[in-house]
């Protein structure tokens, strides 16, 4: 269950960078990347199935079960390996290896979710697409059309 | 005394990492790293084997103490980042992930090759990719860019260079 972007919504605040700088004691797991000054994206872990990550890590500390990603810390050297197997250049090195565990230990989804002012982010991918259907049946239904 | 066995050696950070006496020193300079194992007597009573045990492909290996014996060193060529040239990974790790991936992911649709791309890199290309679909709206929408701006009273048109010349020059 990766994190979806809706990223005509993002306002490029960077509250979810800080979020998650917040709850991993300063070792952010995402970043916000700004395009000619004009739109703004968030890039983080898009929870491969065939994690390129998982497939290079040599002591075995990164490892895929089902949807979720298991990262042992105990058993991680801090080679690199993962970073540089990363095709998004999402998985960050200090010691050890840092990259996007969806917030596991905290209760009620990640943070960076949570702390998002303009709702771009979002887990449930159902749920989303249901408000968006809402929204252009709205849309379609208002004489004139709407904004 | 550590042994390194120098072709197996990626030159990635595992050993110097872990070592706790920080007897594993990596130095780097005009697009090389060097490792250098520098003597170390931990092995004998404490028993200290972390570095053999850390290391991803088995290339340490401890030999009996010999005083004559001197350091072991490895140096190994940085890759250059194909987009913005930093030199960011050993080419032996880069090899390393070539041949452990699968051949067909390790271009991205563009024809990219992303292992020879710095993560940063890696990261604005992905955001270019994600807003290439709003940024023509965005761009036609962005008041910066009318006609009327560019020309108008405030723009910078020829005339109007030549009125902010003399009034930053004269006051």
């Amino acid at each position: 269950m990766p994190i979806y972007i809706d990223i005509s919504k993002c306002i490029g605040c960077r509250t979810c960078e800080a979020a998650c700088q917040i709850e991993h004691e300063g070792q952010g797991r995402l970043n916000v990347h700004y395009v000619e000054d004009l739109a703004a994206v968030p890039i983080f872990c898009h929870q491969c199935e065939a994690a390129c990550c998982a497939t290079i890590c040599l002591p075995g500390a990164l490892k895929k079960d089902g949807e979720l990603m298991i990262f042992d810390e105990e058993r991680c050297t801090g080679c690199g390996l993962c970073a540089f197997a990363c095709p998004f250049g999402v998985v960050w090195i200090d010691r050890i290896a840092h990259k996007c565990d969806l917030c596991r230990d905290r209760d009620g989804g990640p943070a960076c979710v949570a702390a998002c002012p303009a709702q771009a982010l979002f887990d449930d991918f159902e749920e989303a697409m249901r408000s968006a259907r809402l929204r252009t049946a709205r849309a379609l239904m208002t004489p004139g059309g709407v904004r | 005394m550590i042994k390194v066995d120098s072709s197996l050696c990626l030159g990635c950070q595992s050993c110097s990492n872990v070592c706790p006496s920080e007897k594993i020193a990596r130095s780097g300079a005009d697009g090389r790293i060097t490792i250098c194992w520098k003597i170390c007597d931990e092995e004998g009573d404490e028993g200290c084997d972390l570095c053999l045990k850390a290391c991803p492909t088995k290339s340490l290996s401890l030999a009996a103490h010999d005083e004559a014996a001197a350091e072991s060193e490895a140096s190994f060529d940085m890759a250059v980042c194909k987009i913005c040239g930093s030199r960011y990974a050993t080419e032996p790790m880069l090899k390393m992930i070539e041949s452990s991936l699968p051949a067909e992911i390790q271009k991205d649709a563009t024809g990219l090759e992303w292992i020879r791309v710095c993560p940063e890199c890696r990261r604005n290309v992905e955001a270019r990719r994600l807003t290439g679909q709003i940024l023509p709206g965005r761009r036609t929408k962005d008041w910066r860019c009318s006609f009327l701006f560019t020309a108008g009273k405030r723009g910078l048109y020829p005339g109007r260079m030549r009125l902010l010349y003399d009034l930053i020059v004269f006051q």
